[in-house]
């Protein structure tokens, strides 16, 4: 009863908020024609595998509608429901506002799913750790409108990739683990893996998240829970094999696709090595797993985007109390600010202007980089830090150095 | 072992500060010596080095000399970090006298003396030797025997290597890896250095007992600073026994960090009670250069304007010969100049016919001509495209349409194009009679020759600012087909394109360079070099650039011309038909005639003969060259990485009063906050405030919580508030653009204040919410110049100019003269108020800016209304971003900054 008291709550606290994000979106759609179609060919936005050109395009549309394998060709590389969903809308060079509204929405519904995330708590306080400063937060009201009125989050809405999908599915994933609602989120994680691979790595930390948050302590069923989580989830994500990225790899007609697939598979690999080192480490606070997570992927893996920038930005600030630990927060601004800048620019140097190669852009992406991961590890240090004041409170204030 | 993580800036400096006295010395030594060097007036190498030819008994001060001089400054680096902890440590173990005794004998001369027998005796060459390394090695090898002692072997796998051969290793390494190093030097020294080692030399060191005479005599250790005494010397550095010697290391960085803490003066103790609980420590930043000392925390405005100064100065040093270079064709396949034009005889009738033709269509309309173009083309044999474009900017309407011809090129497969340009009429709005006829009979005789590898596209569009944008939009698909036709026909990519623009009658003494492009982009340098080297090497006709009839190569002339095309590059504007073809690409210029002369329309046909000669020739698109460069004359330059600096210092000076402004904030400022506190109380008001901030006065600089929310929503909020201004002027009629101009700047003029009243009644920011409204938009607008100078060298230099008072705004409430002084100074600088001066002082000038506004003798009224449309023009039909990086970049900081000054 409480609970649905809140979320009831939460719809009316928010619904100034939607309307507004919803307005400045299809504004910007309609004020702007150019726009998305601009945004949509940027290549910080829309890479290969979250393209939605090339979901939409007539050649994959019809390869699909005439029952050939939309794969042939190598201009498709995304997950086959997709499909099927984009040839229901209508077509987007005739009537674009179809697709605006869809984007609009699962926006919405992804800032919906960041407000119960914060509203929850669960970043100051978990089921194991409590932190000191925990009474110091934003509210989900304010998490979800720096979700929704983050430069990188319109920008994505209005290029329209498909990446949207695994964000709205990904901090669903988190809120329904957060309400205990178990199978609704292995359900969400496994979409969220099933457009792309990379979630995946998530299922430790949300098992976890799970977990905490249905532990009864009267009742105590600790491993066969976990083992049921992780079966359902696993059962569901086994859907994948055949999907996406991985299923055309196999076939022998797409040559470079299963080269570009291999090459995606070995850079899983870093990724996911991160996944046990930060679960065991942080067993405390799996939100803070999942948002350093999300931080890592935006860095590391393959076709990276603003929206995996933007998707782990929309969940840093559900750690405000940390924020004071945070030692280079200007140095972070700065340089991802500087990367947001100058990326376009060189780009421009590079491809249209001639003036300037490739170096530049890709010197600017180490950049970006750079500033991302400073803000990872630097988060990671807040994180810990709090915990170890816990631990030995007369160190609280002190300043410590890296022997 | 020292490693990288237990490196700090601490350390490393008490250690600089603790050098023993002979290592000073001999530090000092080296580098007077390597600045003697430097001169060139005494050979003091050939003087200091150790020649072995030239050893004999007067010439033995060689062998002490020439440790102490070094190549360069490379060479004397590199040995200085190598040798300086060696010799400290030899030092410290020995005493600073037997050191001194030591080094000036036997440890220099004895391998000296090895290495000038070895070369003259056994292998009788004469390879001059300098620098310290010799000295490096021996106390390396010294160190190694005495590493061998304790810990004989490492192991690589399961090989045991000894570890006296560590310095062998290091010299095949040198050798190998350094050129031109002495191998066998640095094995005498390393020979000598094994025989001390094991203790065969000690009968060379001075008998300690003299030596603590001459040293109690002399009272050396109360005299001299930094002296080692005998006495204190020990054996081994860290203790007696070799075994304590780990656990010593081990726990002496720890010590050391320690001491230095507890010893080191108030300012450090600050750094050891930094609170993490509130504010962000910045040690990065705060390590970086401001750290936290007062002294250090003043400096960076000054540095700021080092900066700025520096930046103007360097702007200045580029006329001059040592800081510009010569151009020079690079891409060898033009060969300009090297083919014989055959353009001419029964040429000019053809040529007098067709300016007779195209005379009778002067006042006839654009489909009329188009239709008479059009049966030329096609009698000419060629293909022929039409293309209608209408555009609509400032309520007016700008309508056309393009005719264009295409000459498939004998030779060529239609996957390239060379574009000649022959508007009807040029910017000016002159009909250009004469250029198209030129263009006409040229086309006529191109048709004749057979080798022609690239299609040649003779495009005549009926004005010269939005009908070649039209066509070249069109020819690249990218126009929006609601304003702009597609094209019927297209040929290859395009690979150049010159434009002819011959509106006077009468002959001509030069032609006149027109290069600059939409937004600043410049076109290859080697097409502006080719035609250069074509009309003045090989027609003998003069060339000039940016409106510089005459220039006479000096100083000034240089810096006018230079200062001119960072004008025209600033504004960003569309000059000639050519401006629209550079942001793709495509590299082009703009002919003009000019002057009173002998040559005629033949001589111009034969200079774009020749051009497209060698544009024919190339294999590739013009890529060799610079494509960012100023000219200060025909045939002078800087490129980027000369200027660049420039743009980049002044935009590097408002990033670094950012961040030290940012770094500020984040502790309380006790003599600022004291008195601040008490300047409150003087005033009526003591509110909670003061007091507060009067008891943070009374301790420590703590660190203190910054406030961010106003900051940043007031500097956000400006930074869109720009697009206000940019949205009226690029829709608002002509007629009401000078008299929007007028409010809007007046409004503008007033937004500061009405802001800043707003703010102190509703908020009462904090000195702090005020140094981080500054670092906030003085850090915003850095990054947007060092981007935009990138993009457009000039438009940066000049708005960042125009912005560097902004990097000194601070709020004056102390002294409100200065206040009101100051926002006076800002208030000039309002963008609004300079483009009025800028377009009211355009108005007198002489025909010679060579602007291209066409400005020049009308009343101030209409010459802001015609920049104005310009703007709108460029930003709805060029793609032209100077109205944005003016209402955007500029206007913003400013806002925010002339609030920061009344704050």
């Amino acid at each position: 009863m409480p609970k649905d008291k809140m979320s009831f709550q939460a719809t009316a606290g928010t619904a100034g908020l939607f309307v507004v994000a919803a307005a400045l979106r299809l504004l910007l759609f309609t004020a702007f024609p150019g726009l998305p179609n601009l945004l949509t060919g940027r290549v910080e936005i829309s890479t290969p595998v979250t393209s939605f050109k090339r979901c939409t395009c007539r050649r994959v549309c019809s390869l699909y509608n005439h029952n050939v394998s939309p794969y042939d060709g190598g201009v498709y590389h995304q997950a086959p429901l997709l499909l099927p969903l984009f040839s229901l809308l209508p077509d987007p060079s005739t009537y674009p506002i179809f697709a605006y509204i869809l984007y609009t929405l699962v926006d919405l519904l992804s800032a919906n799913a960041l407000y119960k995330i914060a509203e929850s708590g669960e970043g100051g306080a978990s089921r194991l750790y409590s932190s000191p400063r925990k009474e110091k937060r934003w509210s989900g009201y304010v998490v979800a409108a720096l979700f929704l009125f983050n430069p990188f989050t319109i920008a994505t809405c209005i290029g329209r990739p498909t990446s949207v999908f695994t964000t709205c599915a990904i901090l669903h994933a988190v809120a329904k683990a957060l309400s205990g609602n178990i199978f609704t989120s292995m359900l969400s994680l496994s979409f969220a893996a099933y457009l792309s691979m990379y979630p995946l790595l998530l299922l430790p930390p949300m098992v976890i998240l799970a977990y905490d948050r249905t532990y009864n302590p009267k009742a105590p069923k600790s491993l066969a829970q976990l083992a049921g989580m992780c079966t359902l989830a696993l059962t569901l994500t086994d859907l994948t094999p055949n999907a996406g990225l991985w299923g055309y790899s196999p076939s022998p007609r797409c040559s470079t696709a299963s080269v570009r697939s291999s090459f995606g598979f070995f850079w899983l690999h870093p990724i996911s090595s991160y996944t046990p080192a930060l679960t065991i480490r942080l067993r405390q606070q799996p939100l803070a797993v999942i948002t350093l997570l999300l931080g890592i992927f935006a860095i590391f893996k393959p076709y990276p985007s603003i929206a995996d920038t933007s998707l782990f930005l929309s969940l840093v600030p559900c750690f405000r109390h940390v924020f004071p630990l945070l030692r280079y927060s200007f140095v972070t601004a700065s340089v991802v600010l500087y990367g947001t800048f100058l990326g376009p620019a060189f780009y421009h140097l590079w491809i249209y202007a001639g003036s300037g190669n490739a170096n530049f852009f890709y010197a600017i992406t180490l950049v970006w980089s750079l500033g991302l991961s400073l803000l990872v590890s630097d988060l990671a240090f807040a994180v810990l830090r709090d915990e170890w004041e816990v631990e030995r409170p007369e160190m609280r204030g002190k300043e410590i150095r890296q022997i | 072992m020292p490693n990288v993580q237990s490196f700090s800036t601490l350390r490393a400096r008490s250690y600089v500060f603790r050098l023993p006295l002979f290592t000073r010395l001999m530090v000092l030594a080296i580098v007077v010596l390597w600045l003697v060097g430097i001169q060139s007036a005494w050979d003091l190498r050939k003087w200091g080095a150790l020649i072995p030819d030239e050893m004999n008994f007067f010439t033995a001060y060689r062998m002490n000399t020439f440790p102490l001089i070094h190549l360069n400054l490379l060479h004397a680096l590199l040995n200085l970090l190598a040798l300086t902890p060696l010799l400290e440590r030899f030092e410290s173990e020995y005493g600073t006298l037997t050191s001194a005794a030591m080094f000036f004998g036997p440890l220099t001369t004895i391998p000296a003396v090895a290495y000038v027998i070895l070369e003259r005796v056994i292998f009788r060459v004469n390879t001059p030797v300098m620098g310290a390394s010799m000295w490096v090695f021996l106390l390396f090898s010294v160190e190694a025997v005495r590493t061998y002692k304790i810990n004989p072997y490492f192991v690589i796998g399961t090989v045991q290597v000894p570890t006296w051969t560590t310095p062998l290793v290091m010299a095949f390494v040198t050798a190998a890896l350094i050129p031109s190093t002495s191998f066998l030097g640095h094995l005498c020294g390393i020979g000598t250095g094994y025989l001390f080692g094991l203790g065969y030399l000690k009968f060379i060191a001075p008998p300690e007992k003299i030596l603590r005479w001459i040293e109690g005599k002399l009272n050396l250790l109360g005299r001299l600073p930094h002296y080692v005494s005998v006495d204190q010397k020990t054996y081994g550095r860290f203790g007696v026994l070799p075994s304590n010697n780990s656990s010593g290391k081990r726990i002496s960085p720890a010590l050391t960090h320690i001491d230095q803490l507890t010893d080191g003066s108030g300012t450090y103790k600050g750094s050891t009670s930094l609170s993490g609980m509130v504010g962000s420590t910045q040690r990065l930043a705060s390590a970086l250069f401001v750290g936290r000392s007062p002294k250090l925390q003043k400096a960076p405005p000054y540095i700021s304007l080092l900066l700025i100064v520096v930046g103007v100065a360097w702007l200045f040093m580029l006329p001059m010969n040592d800081y510009s270079r010569r151009t020079y064709i690079s891409e060898n396949a033009l060969l300009p100049g090297q083919v014989h034009t055959y353009f001419g005889g029964s040429d000019q009738n053809v040529l007098r016919a067709y300016r007779h033709e195209i005379g009778a269509l002067e006042n006839k309309t654009n489909t009329e001509v188009n239709d008479k173009l059009e049966h030329m083309f096609r009698s000419m044999g060629l293909k022929v495209g039409r293309q209608n474009y209408t555009y609509t900017t400032s309520g007016n309407t700008v309508a056309g349409e393009n005719v264009y011809a295409i000459l498939q090129a004998p030779r060529g497969d239609a996957t390239e194009a060379i574009v000649l340009v022959a508007a009807w009429r040029n910017v000016k709005g002159e009909f250009n009679r004469n250029g198209l006829a030129v263009a006409l009979a040229l086309t006529r005789y191109f048709k004749r020759w057979s080798l022609w590898s690239k299609d040649i596209i003779l495009v005549v569009p009926p004005d010269s600012r939005a009908g070649t944008q039209a066509w070249v939009d069109a020819y690249h698909d990218s126009h929006d087909s609601r304003r702009v036709a597609d094209l019927p026909i297209k040929s290859g990519a395009l690979q150049g394109a010159l434009a002819i623009d011959y509106p006077q009658e009468e002959r001509f003494e030069g032609v006149h360079i027109v290069y600059d492009g939409v937004n600043g982009q410049l076109p290859n340098l080697d097409l502006i070099n080719s035609v250069t080297n074509i009309a003045s090497g090989q027609m003998g006709m003069g060339s000039s650039i940016q409106h510089m009839f005459h220039h006479n190569d000096q100083y000034r002339d240089r810096l006018t011309c230079m200062l001119r095309g960072m004008v025209n590059q600033g504004l960003g504007h569309a000059v000639g038909p050519h401006s629209s073809f550079i942001p793709y690409h495509v590299d082009a210029v703009t002919i003009q005639p000019v002057g009173q002369g002998w040559h005629d329309e033949m001589g111009l046909g034969r200079l774009v003969e020749g051009t497209f000669r060698s544009l024919n020739n190339l294999l590739e698109h013009l890529h060799q060259s610079f494509f960012f460069y100023l000219l200060m004359q025909k045939e002078r330059f800087v490129s980027i990485g000369t200027y660049l600096p420039s743009a980049m210092l002044i935009a590097a000076n408002f990033t670094i009063t950012a961040i030290s402004l940012w770094v500020k904030t984040g502790y309380g400022r006790k003599a600022d906050t004291a008195k601040e506190s008490k300047d409150i109380k003087e005033k009526k008001g003591v509110d909670a405030d003061a007091k507060k901030a009067e008891q943070t006065a009374e301790e420590a600089p703590a660190p203190v919580e910054r406030e961010l929310y106003l900051p940043l929503s007031l500097v956000t909020g400006c930074q869109f508030l720009g697009f206000v201004p940019l949205f009226v002027f690029n829709h608002a009629p002509a007629s009401l653009l000078a008299p929007l101009f007028v409010v809007v700047t007046l409004l503008s003029l007033a937004l500061p204040h009405a802001l800043s009243f707003f703010l102190v009644t509703t908020y009462r920011p904090t000195h702090q919410q005020y140094q981080l409204i500054t670092s906030f938009f003085l850090l915003l607008l850095g990054m947007f110049l060092s981007t935009l100078a990138t993009l457009n060298f000039s438009l940066a230099f000049l708005v960042g100019l125009l912005a560097t008072p902004l990097t000194f705004v601070r709020p004056f409430p102390k002294v409100p003269a200065a206040q009101y002084a100051y926002s006076a100074l800002l208030s000039l600088l309002n963008p609004g108020v300079v483009v009025l001066g800028a377009a009211v002082a355009a108005t007198t000038l002489h025909g010679r800016s060579g602007l291209g506004l066409g400005v020049v003798g009308v009343s101030p009224w209409e010459a802001v209304r015609k920049v104005l449309e310009e703007g709108a023009f460029g930003w709805g039909v060029w793609g032209m971003y100077t109205p944005l990086i003016f209402w955007c970049v500029w206007f913003p900081a400013w806002v925010v900054g002339s609030v920061v000054v009344l704050g």
